[in-house]
């Protein structure tokens, strides 16, 4: 990228408009009308008041590389990322191999930098099947968290080795509360839809078990612990507890937890046989407000891309995950618009708070800073079509329904994203 | 479910389960089931309703008792019956399940009668088959057994009368694992049952049912009083996968239909089973075969049921083409 400049952008949506000059993978200024000789400008780009945010930080997602590119790719996802606001992911460890050697750490970031869409951050293996994982070696390959996603680790001895390991490294730890035998052949919550559908169920207590003794656990290891994505009113409560008495945790929620309950499971809806379940409405409810008040700091997309024939089957044995980057943007959005969260409050969750978390740079718009943001349309509103969707994921929940929302554009350094009406 | 069995006008062009239909549809199936009933008992075998339709029946469980009531359904209705007998271990994946379709699609199968081992699989074979195939939901894991919550209402309606109203119901034993149990529910409701009971250890019965107006019992002696007719359900000890029991002989106790607990409900209490009954284990000999039993009604209505479906969903296809 050479030179850009942006005009009568809203900073942070705050009414006040302004320009901004973006000179190759950095701010070049920003103020009121500046005045850019035209020759030098590859692009210039009217915002007419749309809102300049900070790049969204996407703390979990799945890119399916390595082990299952028929589903995805590093270059389709990291791409459909920055395309769809998030200049940063951070990528589960569950791929095969799993990311528990520093040979598949490089392996990302390469193919990564390749793709020039979001960085991607190749999260550790907390723990592979001999034990302890390398947690040293990887963080310094660039690893900034270990995480058992996916893989919830049932040995709770293992558990606490992992936590006081990390905790030694000051490595921040991402664990999935979930524990195994009650959560056992489940599909979904274990509540009015799965006794109306006879579905097997997934009992609170498979979340609020496993969280307590992660919470115990990481108290315990003087550890530093995300927890999520979370499901369940009861975990929401939970959490607030342990912050209360000083444990140093935060919550995950993902934004489709946020948006759907069970009953929308009805009639047999594939791509919403997820893990953590949909649960009740008064779930969703304490979830939002757990958000809203910090118990919970992150929102992500937990996107989990799949093939067709992954969910070409009856609902239990259709694979669990939906397609979730090109909706999470306009699902927090919506949130944003509906007044359940103030902008502020959703740059903090969905960015601001992630950053700090992963060792990232916190946005500033000084001249000189690495560019590292979004240019975001928020009056506008379609239906999401298969035909548009950036994910190589069509397994959306979304497809069809209105979600606000634009990427004008995006960069984070040399990466950039430019949308079709604005090139 | 709704948009998927019922046709614009509610007329019915899949039987998925009973969730989703309306009062009148459900009557109209008692209905008919009543009238071939009673041509059969004229000596009217065999009608000439599905003359020239295939029908498949597509089982990926065993069930033999089933699998020959549909056959022989369609047969009275002089269609052609396929029997696939699809073994479990040679189609675990929907892939294959779409491909067994496929084959059956290009025989020019007019109507599968599916039994599957996962809830949703009759919907959701429903949603991949071609606009020309109808299908019959002959039980999927434990979500909807339509055909025999109808047999069930209509071996009631014939004991007690068409005023569901003023009955008092209880269905007995393990109702988690039953698509028996939750399609005579939604049946039961549509036919504005007066009182629904479920009746069974907290392990068995789930505490959402309250939501469905259905009033729980964990006591069988309490459950059972001022009761017109109880559903005994099978005790599935192939879905058992965990312990959700102690043993047969404590459930027996605790909740075993014997000729003396029997009498704590009302003097002509109808006894139904879905069957096969599991003697000793829910229900005593003498109960099963007594004079209370509907047990042997409940086998032959379930075929003047069954081709009511067929000759109701086949019929209303062929007035679709008509128009």
């Amino acid at each position: 990228m050479s030179r850009w400049l942006i005009r009568n952008a809203q900073l942070l949506g705050q009414g006040e408009t302004l320009d901004l000059l973006i000179d190759n993978d950095r701010i070049g200024a920003i103020g009121h009308q500046l005045e850019v000789s035209g020759d030098s400008l590859e692009r210039q780009i009217q915002a007419n008041g749309a809102w300049l945010l900070p790049g969204l930080v996407d703390p979990l997602v799945r890119l399916r590389e390595p082990g299952a590119s028929h589903k995805a790719t590093i270059a389709s996802e990291a791409r459909a990322a920055l395309a769809m606001g998030s200049t940063w992911v951070g990528m589960a460890a569950d791929t095969s191999p799993p990311i528990d050697s520093t040979a598949v750490v490089e392996m990302i970031t390469r193919r990564s930098a390749a793709a020039q869409g979001a960085r991607v951050l190749p999260y550790a293996a907390l723990c592979r099947p001999s034990g302890l994982s390398e947690l040293a070696s990887l963080s310094g390959a660039g690893c900034p968290l270990a995480t058992d996603q996916g893989q919830p680790i049932d040995d709770a001895s293992l558990l606490r080795r992992a936590l006081q390991y990390a905790s030694s490294l000051d490595l921040p730890v991402m664990l999935q509360p979930i524990d195994a035998a009650l959560s056992g052949d489940g599909v979904a919550h274990d509540g009015e839809i799965a006794v109306r559908m006879g579905l097997s169920g997934i009992p609170v207590s498979a979340e609020t078990v496993a969280l307590a003794r992660i919470l115990l656990l990481a108290e315990e290891a003087q550890a530093r612990v995300i927890v999520g994505p979370l499901s369940s009113a009861a975990a929401v409560a939970q959490l607030s507890q342990a912050q209360a008495r000083g444990v140093q945790v935060t919550g995950l929620v993902s934004t489709l937890q946020l948006s759907l309950n069970e009953l929308d499971l009805y009639p047999f809806v594939r791509d919403l046989h997820l893990q953590p379940p949909l649960r009740a409405e008064s779930d969703r409810l304490a979830l939002i407000e757990g958000l809203r008040s910090g118990v919970i700091g992150l929102l992500c997309s937990d996107h989990q891309p799949h093939d067709a024939d992954a969910k070409l089957a009856p609902f239990g044995e259709s694979q669990p995950g939906a397609s979730m980057l090109d909706a999470h943007l306009g699902l927090g959005l919506r949130m944003v618009l509906a007044g359940e969260l103030s902008l502020t409050q959703w740059v903090e969750r969905a960015s601001l708070t992630a950053r700090r978390w992963l060792g990232l740079p916190q946005a500033t718009w000084e001249a000189g800073a690495e560019a590292d943001l979004i240019l975001l349309d928020p009056n506008f509103e379609m239906p999401l079509d298969s035909a548009r969707l950036r994910s190589a994921g069509h397994n959306s929940p979304f497809l069809k329904r209105h979600l606000p929302g634009r990427v004008l554009a995006a960069a984070i350094g040399t990466h950039t994203f430019v949308a079709e009406s604005e090139q | 479910m709704k948009s998927l069995q019922l046709d614009a006008d509610g007329r019915l062009r899949h039987l998925l389960a009973i969730d989703g239909l309306t009062r009148d549809s459900l009557i109209q199936l008692l209905d008919q089931a009543e009238a071939l009933r009673a041509q059969a008992a004229r000596g009217n075998r065999k009608l000439p309703l599905l003359r020239g339709k295939t029908v498949a029946n597509l089982f990926f469980e065993d069930s033999t008792r089933t699998r020959v009531t549909f056959q022989l359904a369609a047969e009275r209705l002089s269609a052609d019956v396929v029997n696939l007998d699809v073994a479990r271990s040679s189609t675990n994946k929907g892939e294959s399940l779409l491909d067994t379709l496929a084959t059956l699609e290009a025989m020019h199968c007019d109507l599968f009668v599916v039994r599957h081992p996962q809830s949703g699989a009759a919907h959701f074979i429903a949603q991949h088959a071609p606009p020309s195939v109808a299908v019959l939901n002959a039980g999927d894991g434990r979500n909807a057994h339509p055909t025999q919550a109808l047999l069930d209402m209509f071996s009631i309606r014939q004991r007690c009368g068409d005023d569901f109203s003023r009955l008092c119901i209880a269905i007995v034993g393990d109702i988690t694992h039953s698509r028996v149990a939750r399609s005579d529910i939604h049946a039961l409701a549509l036919l504005g049952v007066g009182e629904l009971r479920a009746i069974g250890p907290r392990t068995l019965v789930p505490s959402q049912l309250a939501s469905q107006g259905v009033v729980i019992h964990e006591d069988m002696d309490r459950g059972l009083r001022g009761v017109d007719a109880v559903i005994m359900l099978r005790l599935q000890r192939e879905r058992m996968n965990g312990a959700f029991l102690p043993s047969e002989r404590e459930y027996f106790q605790r909740y075993g239909l014997t000729t003396e607990r029997l009498r704590l409900a009302k003097p002509d209490c109808a006894v139904l089973h879905p069957g096969p009954i599991n003697r000793g284990v829910e229900i005593e000999s003498a109960v099963a075969d007594g004079p209370q039993s509907l047990i042997l009604d409940q086998v032959s209505n379930g075929l003047a049921v069954r081709m009511a479906v067929m000759a109701q969903i086949l019929g209303n296809r062929a007035q679709e083409r008509q128009r």
